[in-house]
């Protein structure tokens, strides 16, 4: 839940044109204007950033979604 | 706002948060990726910055290179010809990998050294041919981070950027920088303290021999702190000193103590007493003709400095560590009194400096201005415009805010161009007196129009020679050229800045008021492209007209 809240205000920050829903754990990749592969990376290298995390590549590549960032955010936080 | 427009070898993330320092200052376009070319056939008005990775030049030479010179080319006479075009800035970084292994690097490619050794050279070359290319070698920056922190295979497989996050921010702060810098004018003067600044301990309770300074380990640290002091003052930094102390216990240890690197005469102006500093730093820059903003704190005491911080804000107050011996490496990296643009008006100009807060000094104690500037022996000299200093005139065009009338900010190009346009008289103004030479100080741009018309386009001064009544004569030059073109009308255009009162001054008390006259005259000014009317005209009351304060220039 805590991670929901602090995701929700990387989105506010890497996408700050958007006007972000109070509820994002439906929200894909497109469902914001800002949201297109570009913005993706940016969001995903922030993230990884803020969690001092990295993803590698395979992972990268599948990671279009809020629920599928949280996932892999919690999975890579409990290595 | 400054626009540019920004392209790249590889992706630099438009959008990411680390670009935010340089969008907060400028508005960007980014190229698409891969583009370095386009972004240098952008309209003249706009800056454009090109980031150069190495290994996406040569990702399909597969060890040949002949090619990629021959593309270089084509890239550089593009840069070569907007240099000429274009008087905004370009800003070129080029970045590339290191070699992570000594067994590389000593079998290293060396086609591939010299193909990178050519580049940089060529780059250099550009820069040095031009005040507006600005090159960073970004190996430079990133050397100290790391090559493995600064790049990230991953990103350039995933996302065709070359960097790290770490490294973008690197990349995207070292432009900031760099575009902060073009358009704010570096800092002039470096306040010290003295006590445990430039030397340990103090003067009025350990006394001269006492202090540390020049012994090994921290009195070194001092020393060193002192030789850098110095080599900022050899590249025009003015010195001056700011402390809490008896004065002569300090001028003793500057006069008496082997050690001292800095000596006396390298100390421009002082305030050694016991007032708060920041009236002192007030002082200090009225007496040196300069703002508060031109000025660096540089105190071992965090009260004094905070509380310089609270009082005047425009002072930059380096926040100095605890630990002395990490000094001389700080000061060394300080960037704020870098000054892209060396003239060799800069190398002067902390002789004028002293010259003029000795100026100011003196002529508290004279009652008559006029008797007091004859003394002087003031020796003004018309200089003629040419090559060598061209650019000092388009630095005083840039920079002179005071006594300007039109405040026209004309570039090299422009002024080359009235330069040798023959309607017009284009000179400089070159000053010494018994306090110095103060060097090339004004610059007047006269433009003729028919039916013997002179339009003052440009009347510019120094702030730092203003009070010596200069301007009575530069204008007394200035007709005297006009007359030998039978002008009958002298028309000067004001154009208030707000900042520019003192030059509206000048122009009512030498037979200069505001035109009502005449519409023929206006269309006549109007249809010349190089003068055209802005502000509120202003007509010489006659050709015969008495300019005051010439007696002080008798002489000359």
């Amino acid at each position: 839940m805590e991670l929901e809240i602090v995701l929700r205000e990387i989105l506010k920050n890497t996408f700050k044109n958007s006007e972000i829903p109070d509820d994002i754990t439906a929200l894909c990749m497109g469902d914001i204007e800002e949201w297109d592969s570009l913005g993706n990376f940016n969001l995903i290298l922030a993230v990884e950033s803020h969690c001092q995390i990295q993803f590698d590549m395979n992972e990268l590549e599948t990671l279009s979604s809020i629920s599928l960032l949280l996932k892999a955010i919690n999975n890579a936080l409990s290595k | 706002m400054k626009n540019y427009v920004i392209g790249s070898t590889s992706n630099l993330l438009e959008k990411n948060v680390a670009w935010s320092a340089l969008l907060k200052q400028s508005s960007v376009s980014f190229q698409s990726y891969g583009d370095i070319s386009s972004g240098l056939m952008a309209t003249n008005d706009i800056g454009v910055i090109i980031v150069i990775f190495l290994e996406d030049l040569i990702q399909n030479s597969l060890g040949d290179y002949s090619l990629i010179e021959k593309s270089n080319q084509a890239f550089f006479s593009l840069v070569e010809k907007r240099m000429m075009e274009s008087d905004e800035p370009i800003i070129i970084c080029l970045a590339s990998r290191a070699l992570t292994s000594a067994v590389a690097s000593a079998r290293n490619d060396t086609r591939l050294k010299a193909f990178h050794h050519g580049l940089i050279t060529k780059l250099v070359e550009i820069r040095n041919t031009s005040n507006s290319v600005y090159f960073i070698n970004m190996d430079d920056v990133f050397y100290g981070r790391g090559s493995d922190q600064i790049f990230s295979d991953r990103n350039w497989y995933f996302g065709r950027c070359r960097l790290s996050v770490d490294g973008l921010a690197i990349l995207a702060n070292s432009i900031a920088e760099i575009v902060h810098r073009i358009s704010n004018p570096p800092r002039k003067v470096l306040v010290l303290d003295c006590d445990n600044t430039l030397w340990g301990g103090v003067v009025g309770e350990d006394g001269l021999q006492g202090l540390v300074l020049g012994q090994d380990g921290l009195g070194q640290a001092f020393v060193d702190f002192q030789k850098e002091c110095l080599k900022l003052s050899r590249k025009g930094v003015v010195l001056a000193l700011a402390s809490k102390n008896n004065e002569q216990e300090v001028w003793d240890v500057f006069e008496n103590h082997d050690s001292m690197v800095l000596k006396r005469e390298h100390i421009a102006s002082s305030k050694i007493n016991w007032h708060e500093k920041a009236l002192n730093l007030e002082e200090l820059a009225a007496e040196l003709d300069l703002g508060v903003g031109s000025l660096v704190f540089w105190d071992d005491n965090p009260i004094e400095r905070s509380k310089v911080k609270a009082i005047l804000p425009e002072v930059l107050v380096i926040e100095a560590p605890k630990n002395v011996i990490e000094w001389p490496n700080l000061i060394n990296n300080l960037d704020c009194f870098s000054s892209f643009e060396v003239t060799t008006e800069d190398v002067h100009k902390v002789d004028q400096y002293r010259a003029r807060a000795g100026f100011v000094r003196d002529s508290k104690y004279v009652d008559d201005t006029t008797s007091y500037l004859k003394s002087i022996s003031l020796k003004p000299k018309i200089i003629p415009i040419c090559e060598a200093n061209l650019s000092r005139a388009e630095q005083m065009c840039k920079k002179t805010n005071q006594f300007n009338i039109r405040s026209k900010r004309y570039t090299l190009a422009e002024l080359t161009s009235q330069n040798s346009d023959p309607n017009v008289d284009l000179f400089l103004v070159q000053l010494s007196d018994n306090y110095g030479d103060h060097g090339l100080i004004a610059l007047v741009g006269i433009h003729y129009a028919p039916v013997n018309i002179a339009f003052i386009d440009t009347f510019l001064m120094s702030c730092r020679v203003l009070g010596r009544k200069l301007e009575s004569w530069i204008l007394n030059e200035a007709l005297k050229l006009a007359k030998q073109r039978s002008v009958e009308h002298v028309l000067v255009d004001f154009i208030d800045t707000g900042r520019n009162s003192i030059a509206k001054d000048f122009l009512v008390t030498h037979g200069l008021s505001p035109s009502n006259r005449s519409n023929q005259l206006l269309q006549t000014v109007n249809q010349k492209a190089l003068g055209k009317q802005e502000g509120i005209l202003y007509e010489l009351a006659s050709m015969s007209f008495e300019i005051p304060n010439l007696e002080i220039y008798d002489g000359t």
